[in-house]
């Protein structure tokens, strides 16, 4: 997995391939991403200290 | 025309390629939400079994499940490590999106136009949230009337479980040498499991929707329990009791606890979303102030057509000037006439407007703005012509 997801890398042309509404969509998605990531990390470190 | 054809060609297949990109990216995500909850499953359930083995009395098999559970705690770090490092990468890809923004927000009617787009895509997604926090809601309210109801639910989330658990078992089994398991899993297994998901929800949609309210809530307006907001409600992380858990034996589902944490998680998002709502539209009435300026009222009156183009289509410049020829007669007919427009309307709009109208049109940046896109258009009609005779010669050949 970890060498699948280090592949992964937003280039400047990528963003310049998508429209406004894309590049919108694309800034929620990642913040919305970001939250469930770090919701999902803070779950384990409340385990932890149970 | 081959010219843009191929370009064209370019385009969707780079802008294919980044679609596919982004799709690896959500797989990745996707699967490490899965295994940090399995993962957390299978330290829970080792938890319980040393539990049982304790007040049995069973030294070796509480040793054996504290080995466990310490190598399933290793494993967690590892899969917690992967996880910052994809955050790390998500941190990255974020920075890189807001320099583009502030980039091409540099055009004042591109910024407004985006955070227009913004406040719309922000406020559906704090409607969707609204909608799923209403559901959750009405579920805790009616589990509360009908506590059966917490059962089908417990069934669906063990059944859920049930077939994540499957799904990975498979991951790690050989097609040749484990060719029995994988049939007994494929065929057995995991089809009871999703009948038991099944019959599980369905019983459950009956129930949520229909029947009597508590007196209390007799005037309340519910808002009704979709099918799909079960089926995503099941597949979250759902917390089994701890070791101090009074159903500890049972390992039974922590439902309080669990919806208590998804329900977190909406209002985290909903707080997010909510800012950033309200930071978008600041900045657009900041920039309805700011729009009034001479800059704007010149490009609105000199370059109407070219600016709109330029900046509400510009990553799709590709695909819209196909026809050159024809976009360069338009544009200077419509340039002609706001030219027009402009003597006419000078004549009768009052002096101040006009000697800021007149003052702005000197800027370089305006003048070097008009001359850039018709040595552009020029370009492309020259080029165009050229192919054009090129094909008509090797035509006639």
């Amino acid at each position: 997995m970890e060498k699948d997801i280090m592949d992964i890398e937003l280039t400047k042309e990528d963003l310049n391939e998508l429209t406004p509404e894309e590049l919108v969509d694309l800034k929620i998605k990642l913040e919305d991403m970001k939250m469930d990531l770090e919701e999902l990390l803070q779950d384990d470190e409340d385990d932890e200290e149970v | 025309m081959e010219l843009n054809k191929d370009s064209n060609k370019q385009y969707m297949e780079d802008k294919k390629a980044f679609e596919l990109k982004l799709a690896k990216f959500e797989k990745g995500m996707e699967k490490l939400k899965e295994d940090l909850k399995l993962n957390r499953r299978q330290i829970e359930d080792a938890e319980i079994r040393k539990k049982r083995a304790e007040e049995d009395k069973q030294p070796q098999a509480v040793k054996t499940e504290e080995e466990n559970i310490k190598k399933l705690k290793a494993k967690q770090k590892e899969i917690k490590t992967k996880g910052k490092k994809i955050e790390d990468i998500l941190n990255n890809a974020q920075d890189k999106v807001q320099e583009h923004f502030k980039e091409i927000e540099k055009d004042p009617e591109l910024k407004a136009h985006i955070d227009k787009a913004m406040a719309v895509k922000y406020s559906r997604q704090l409607n969707k949230i609204h909608k799923e926090q209403a559901q959750l809601e009405t579920l805790r309210k009616v589990m509360e009337e009908k506590p059966e109801i917490e059962n089908n639910l417990k069934g669906m989330v063990r059944a859920n479980e049930k077939i994540e658990g499957l799904k990975k078992e498979l991951e790690g089994l050989d097609e040749i040498k484990d060719k029995a398991r994988i049939n007994e899993i494929m065929l057995k297994e995991i089809p009871e499991a999703e009948s038991k998901y099944k019959i599980n929800k369905d019983m459950m949609m009956k129930r949520v929707n229909v029947g009597e309210k508590s007196d209390a809530d007799k005037d309340e307006e519910r808002t009704e329990i979709t099918s799909e907001f079960i089926d995503k409600l099941a597949k979250e992380g759902f917390y089994h009791y701890k070791a101090d858990g009074k159903d500890f034996k049972k390992g039974d589902i922590n439902l309080n606890k669990s919806l208590n944490k998804i329900a977190k998680g909406y209002a985290k998002k909903e707080d997010f979303y909510n800012r950033s709502l309200q930071k978008v539209q600041g900045k657009e009435e900041s920039e309805k102030e700011t729009k009034t300026g001479i800059f704007n009222k010149v490009k609105n009156k000199l370059n109407s057509n070219v600016e709109n183009e330029t900046a509400l289509v510009k990553v799709d410049e590709k695909i819209s000037w196909r026809h050159p020829i024809k976009k360069f007669k338009a544009w200077m007919n419509r340039r002609n006439n706001v030219e027009k427009e402009n003597e006419e309307e000078s004549k009768v709009s009052n002096k101040n407007t006009s000697e800021k109208f007149r003052t702005a049109y000197k800027y370089d940046m305006i003048q070097d703005y008009v001359k850039d896109r018709e040595d552009n258009i020029k370009e492309e009609v020259k080029q165009e012509r050229k192919n054009n005779q090129e094909r008509d010669s090797d035509e006639s050949r």
